[in-house]
């Protein structure tokens, strides 16, 4: 394994790490892997982990880049007032422009963490070499929505995971503990696990709501005519697993059960993984995806039928 | 000439820059509010300089560094290598650390930041990370610097156990000129206590579910990141109050964890005819956990009263 510092964008003020595999792992049939940046944590990651990903995957045979964006990290600021969402998806681009200048690679696979999930999913859609992405804790809101419809999905996902959190999850005795020894602001918990689901807010919103979860299932489906595979993996104590539940309901459902959406979820873990066997967990996942994709390349396509580890999204 | 600064007491709120990110929000990262009297202050933007990243070191244990060129002219003669901390706090101080170096070198000093070994960027796992190595990084990265920028006075910038190890280093050596000390760890066995009592408190807060028995005495993890038994002992080993010869001629002492009394360190030193400043600015908060990476703390009092001294000690 080999590991190159490099400045890389249209003005070279991006920085980024790349890592090489050795000489003697195979390469063959492999995308190469841009790890984004988790929120403005810099690109080694929450506790070190996009550099164990990235090592890791060498080691299976990926190139891999781990970059920050600009005003991120080590990476200079933008000189124009381009928004985040859009020069991020640009400068994600650029990074695969440059692993494709180093190692004539054309496919990608994307992979983030929060904020570096959203980003991924957000180039995935516009970038035709992307053909991967792995989404770890994607957070609201995946996909574009006005700022109203965004207050009420957020409320309703809060709601959703509050009641999750305080009645089915692994840590709920913990959480209640909390809550009993005035651990945690009780009263705007309860107050947001109720007006998370009042009748005449849900009534108002469902037709948009409605044309949003349209709007997702089209993105989705978008992506699996190109081939794109998926991967969600979500945090037990994260709330983008209950965004998931709120946008698709009975489609994720439905998606789930004839295989052509899975989603893995790390029971005990938190959203940035802070427990080491957390961090392995995922690991794990990770090489094991990683080489399933490798295998249905060498197989000889993209759009082959896959199994139920990796989300579907191709259309029926 | 400085001997000793004080910051106004305005809290954590009134010394600190708070960058915070929300996912799909308008958001330039190089955006930092400082809230200090209420008025608001666009910084990154005005002091965005290039760097080069590079690796350095042994070719079997390459260690990663941001270079830093100086922008004034003529430079200060000086050049500045940063010292980071270790585990969470490495990862909570990236940004101050990186704007540290820009500040200075916008006012003439020639920066290296650079992560040790098992640490940031820098080959080797977490759990290869020992003392004696990082005191090896340490004078390998102060060659880097002089090859670079073709300084002979160095001066050593560490953070917690970064500052620590830059005194020891220091000590060692002899030939280091200036130091800046930032809440170092004097006594490394109440430091593993600290982090062991914190990693606790997340254990019992965060949405977390541990597996085994996590109130051992040794543990082997603490917030995020393995601790070996034999790195931990050699933290515990670790007495910055036992040091007696001289790790630099002048040494700013910062000081802004109030549990951490830095006093018998700045009588140490001047017990050793070094000429000591001291700078007190309380900020508890800035070591604390947390989980949330969608925020980050940069204690700009801090960064800029560091910077004022620096330029006093080069002119």
């Amino acid at each position: 394994m080999k590991e190159e510092a490099l400045l890389f964008g249209k003005t070279r003020s991006l920085v980024g790490i790349i890592t090489y595999p050795l000489e003697s792992v195979a390469t063959v049939n492999r995308p190469a892997v841009v790890l984004l940046n988790a929120g403005i944590m810099h690109r080694v990651g929450p506790n070190r982990l996009h550099v164990k990903m990235a090592r890791n995957l060498a080691a299976m045979g990926f190139v891999v880049l781990r970059c920050d964006f600009s005003g991120i990290g080590d990476s200079k600021v933008r000189g124009d007032a381009l928004p985040f969402e859009k020069s991020a998806v640009e400068e994600t681009q650029e990074a695969m422009d440059c692993i494709r200048e180093a190692t004539g690679t054309e496919k990608f696979v994307l992979m983030g963490i929060c904020s570096g999930a959203t980003i991924s999913f957000k180039t995935a859609c516009r970038d035709p070499r992307v053909v991967g992405a792995v989404l770890i804790n994607a957070l609201m809101p995946l996909h574009r929505m006005n700022d109203e419809l965004h207050a009420y999905i957020r409320n309703r996902v809060l709601a959703r995971h509050y009641w999750r959190i305080a009645l089915f999850s692994s840590f709920r005795a913990k959480n209640w503990l909390k809550a009993v020894t005035g651990k945690v602001e009780s009263w705007k918990i309860i107050s947001k696990m109720v007006t998370g689901f009042q009748i005449g807010s849900l009534l108002g919103h469902q037709r948009k709501v409605s044309s949003e979860v349209n709007r997702v299932s089209a993105n989705l489906r978008s992506l699996s005519e190109r081939g794109v595979r998926l991967l969600h993996i979500y945090s037990e104590g994260d709330e983008g697993l209950d965004y998931l539940h709120v946008i698709l309901g009975d489609k994720l459902k439905a998606w789930r059960s004839d295989g052509r959406l899975d989603i893995e979820t790390i029971q005990g873990a938190n959203h940035t993984f802070t427990l080491l066997w957390s961090q392995e967990h995922l690991l794990k996942i990770l090489q094991g995806w990683m080489q399933e994709m490798v295998q249905d390349f060498t197989a000889g396509g993209t759009n082959q039928a896959r199994n139920s580890e990796v989300i579907q999204t191709v259309e029926a | 000439m400085l001997s000793k600064f004080h910051c106004s007491d305005k809290g954590v709120s009134a010394s600190e820059v708070v960058l915070r990110m929300h996912t799909g929000s308008h958001f330039r990262a190089g955006t930092l509010h400082n809230h200090m009297g209420g008025n608001s202050v666009l910084m990154s933007s005005k002091l965005a300089g290039e760097i080069e990243p590079f690796y350095f070191g042994e070719p079997i244990k390459p260690l990663f560094g941001c270079y830093h060129a100086p922008h004034a002219e003529p430079g200060r003669g000086c050049g500045v290598v940063l010292c980071y901390p270790m585990g969470h706090e490495y990862i909570q101080f990236h940004r101050a650390y990186r704007q540290l170096a820009l500040h200075l070198s916008r006012v003439g000093f020639p920066v290296l930041r650079f992560d040790f070994f098992g640490c940031g960027d820098s080959a080797g796992n977490c759990e290869e990370g020992e003392i004696h190595q990082w005191l090896a990084d340490i004078s390998a990265a102060i060659s880097e610097i002089r090859r670079r920028s073709h300084v002979v006075k160095v001066c050593l910038v560490g953070l917690r156990l970064g500052g620590s190890l830059a005194m020891m280093v220091g000590a060692a050596r002899g030939d280091i000129g200036g130091m800046v000390i930032w809440d170092p760890v004097l006594c490394g066995t109440a430091y593993v206590e600290k982090l062991k009592m914190l990693h606790q408190k997340m254990l019992g807060f965060a949405h977390v579910k541990p597996k085994g028995d996590t109130r051992g005495d040794k543990p082997t993890e603490i917030l995020g990141f393995p601790y070996m038994a034999s790195l931990l002992i050699d933290i515990e080993n670790l007495d910055l109050l036992s040091i007696e010869k001289k790790p630099a001629d002048k040494v700013l002492v910062i000081q802004s964890d109030d549990e951490a009394d830095q006093r018998p360190l700045r009588k140490n030193l001047e017990i050793m005819d070094v000429r000591v400043d001291f700078f007190h600015c309380p900020a508890p908060d800035i070591w604390i956990w947390m989980e949330d990476f969608g925020k980050v703390v940069v204690p700009y009092q801090i960064l800029q009263s560091l910077v004022s001294w620096m330029c006093e000690a080069y002119p």
